[in-house]
């Protein structure tokens, strides 16, 4: 069973976080044959038991609170000027909170820069591999969560109040993509059970219905007796030798002690603004600007997804919190159309939230008095939308270190800075105007509009590049500069797409798996 | 009292659900001289300002219209934001009220909506 190995073993592979990369990584390489595997995780072990079905208490609970700056022209130094990210500290991640929604990227997704061109203000680039490279690990990954509503996965889940008006609105207004890839079970899968359309999918799934690795790939690594994993222990460091490969990782565990466990190599899936906040806390002689940092790349284009939520009030009853988190996607405007006035494209991501999120993400001017409360007691009758759009990338947005001000374990703070391009203002816009019209369309007389808040979306601060001065990771997620280092989550993303980042996250961490196995078998790495 | 009503207005909410949320500020207060503080800065403050406007302190004005008036000129205060703050959590976050406003909170308990109306719409 779950194997414990040593701190001064030199042939561990240390995996620091257990989301849906780091968590995927571990599995897919122990399954492997891959022996000595140490998962290092920041938060705790959750259990079923845990997971409530109350939205604040399970924000409390489950997110990432440790202190960090929002900084920039974006709402969220208004929203949450010390929260920009609305992730997870636990076992499982983020994959603890996310809705479910397995979108995969486009083709043109990954060419962005080539089919976009040169955008001013902007810093786009082509990723290094092609969908059609990444097409056959999307199988697997559909295979592996459990995908219900696509090709070779499992039927669609059925619609509940909120999808049908919002698919009604849509049809009216000429929509026509209403695709809705889950990882959410409809029906018994890979012993778990099927969606009892609890509607609270972001709470932590109370039955498993939906995938996470906290109940997938982690039990299943350790049942291996290959993988060890350490909740609770926040790594600090990742240290390298004299020739400049990574050797070790410095922790804290529950005790605030440290410790230091050797390497042969490490893969960083820390999300994207703890994976390079540690390669720049890892600077040393050698790397004087960050590990892996020659490129001056780490920390920056970071990707937040241009969105927007929405809620319009109907004359009858839609009761969308009963309905599983997302109710229906809407597909039609995820394309790239320039004669919209933008670059890329976006969904609209139907979403229902309780009574308490609802109002709590109205602010003023909408967010006391009678505007709010004439919403609130129109709740029942609500439809809400978030629509989620790709952002492109942008050095000036970025993940760097507070000068002054340090954590619990004297690390600097993380800033992460944010603003729109014009680009991302114009999409998001283009969102809200046809938001109204499908709702406008089934006689909704109000639309209410969110800011926006703290981010669940993170990507882009590592990201891949064919040529090592564009970026800090190969095709592989292998670091330009130091060759048993792997980057495993969304951070290594070159571009953000319109899709949710989880599917193919999970589709890359299958792939470099894959090349992290063989190159250790030829003894590359 | 009043703000705290014009804040969040329900004429369907009972008035103890407001009172739930200010009440403890005096207890708070004996203690916490920084708490008394902006408490007593931000109704001298709202009153000094309606006096001003309207003549009267802020709960004699009859009008919720110039109340509002008032609460405009304050949205931004510490003040304000801390009451809004408590009573939306209070309120909205609020087991007892939720049923008023059709919401239904934890439903794992009872199996979801599988079989409870999560598809019943009849108005399409």
């Amino acid at each position: 069973m779950a194997a414990i190995f040593d701190l001064n073993d030199e042939e561990v592979v240390v995996i620091i976080g257990s989301g849906a990369g780091g968590g995927t990584l571990a599995n897919e390489l122990a399954q492997k044959g891959v022996n000595k595997i140490v998962v290092l995780e920041a938060g705790k072990q959750f259990t079923f038991d845990d997971i409530e079905n109350d939205e604040f208490a399970m924000f409390l609970k489950l997110s990432w609170l440790d202190k960090r700056v929002a900084r920039g022209a974006w709402s969220v130094t208004d929203t949450g000027p010390n929260l920009p990210a609305w992730i997870v500290k636990g076992v499982g991640g983020s994959t603890m909170h996310w809705a479910g929604v397995s979108l995969r990227f486009k083709p043109y997704e990954f060419k962005t820069r080539t089919t976009y061109g040169d955008i001013p203000g902007a810093n786009v680039l082509d990723w290094p591999i092609s969908y059609e490279d990444l097409a056959p690990y999307y199988d697997r990954a559909v295979q592996k969560m459990g995908v219900s509503g696509v090709a070779g996965g499992m039927p669609q889940l059925p619609e509940s109040n909120l999808a049908k008006v919002a698919i009604a609105g849509a049809k009216k207004i000429g929509y026509k993509d209403f695709t809705h890839p889950m990882a959410i079970n409809s029906q018994a899968y890979d012993g778990r059970p099927a969606c009892q359309v609890i509607g609270f999918c972001m709470q932590g799934c109370k039955i498993g219905a939906k995938w996470s690795t906290a109940y997938t790939e982690i039990p299943r690594a350790l049942k291996t007796g290959r993988v060890e994993l350490r909740p609770e222990s926040m790594v600090l460091q990742v240290q390298h030798d004299k020739s400049g490969k990574v050797s070790g990782v410095l922790y804290a565990d529950k005790n605030g002690n440290k410790h230091l466990q050797k390497a042969r190599l490490v893969a960083v899936a820390a999300n994207s603004i703890e994976s390079p906040r540690l390669l720049l806390n890892s600077a040393s002689s050698i790397f004087p600007n960050g590990l892996a940092n020659s490129s001056g790349q780490v920390g920056k284009n970071y990707m937040a997804h241009a969105t927007q939520g929405l809620l319009s009030v109907h004359e009858k009853p839609v009761n969308m919190h009963r309905s599983n988190a997302v109710a229906a996607i809407i597909g039609d405007e995820a394309k790239n159309d320039p004669s919209r006035g933008f670059y890329g494209g976006y969904y609209f991501e139907v979403l229902q939230l309780g009574l308490p999120f609802t109002v709590a993400f109205l602010r003023p001017p909408a967010g006391w008095g009678r505007e709010l409360s004439s919403a609130a007691e129109a709740y029942d009758h609500m439809t809400g939308v978030w629509t989620c759009g790709e952002q492109l990338a942008s050095e000036g947005n970025r993940v760097y270190l507070h000068a002054t001000e340090k954590d619990q374990y004297g690390l600097p703070v993380p800033i992460v800075s944010n603003s729109d391009h014009d680009n991302d203002a114009m999409l998001r816009r283009h969102g809200a105007v046809q938001w109204r019209k499908i709702n406008e369309a089934l006689g909704a007389h109000r639309t209410l509009e969110m800011p926006t808040w703290s981010s669940s979306h993170n990507m882009g601060t590592n990201r891949m590049s064919a040529k090592a001065q564009d970026g800090v990771v190969n095709k592989w997620g292998q670091a330009h500069d130091v060759k048993n280092l792997f980057i495993s989550d969304g951070s290594q993303f070159t571009s953000s797409a319109a899709a949710n980042p989880t599917l193919t996250i999970v589709s890359l961490a299958i792939r470099q798996a894959e090349y992290i196995a063989d190159q250790m078998k030829k003894g590359e790495i | 009292m009043r703000m705290a009503r014009d804040i969040f207005p329900h004429e369907k909410l009972h008035d103890k659900y407001y009172a739930a949320v200010v009440n403890p500020y005096d207890q708070k207060a004996a203690t916490d001289a920084a708490f008394k503080k902006l408490l007593s800065d931000g109704v001298n403050d709202l009153n000094r300002r309606s006096m001003k406007r309207f003549g009267k302190t802020y709960a004699e004005i009859l009008s919720e219209g110039d109340r509002v008036v008032i609460l405009y000129d304050i949205e931004q205060s510490a003040f304000f934001q801390k009451l809004r703050g408590d009573l939306l959590y209070g309120i909205y976050n609020n087991k007892e009220v939720w049923s008023q406003f059709g919401y239904e909170g934890s439903s794992w308990e009872k199996g979801g909506y599988i079989e409870r109306g999560f598809n019943n719409i009849d108005w399409l």
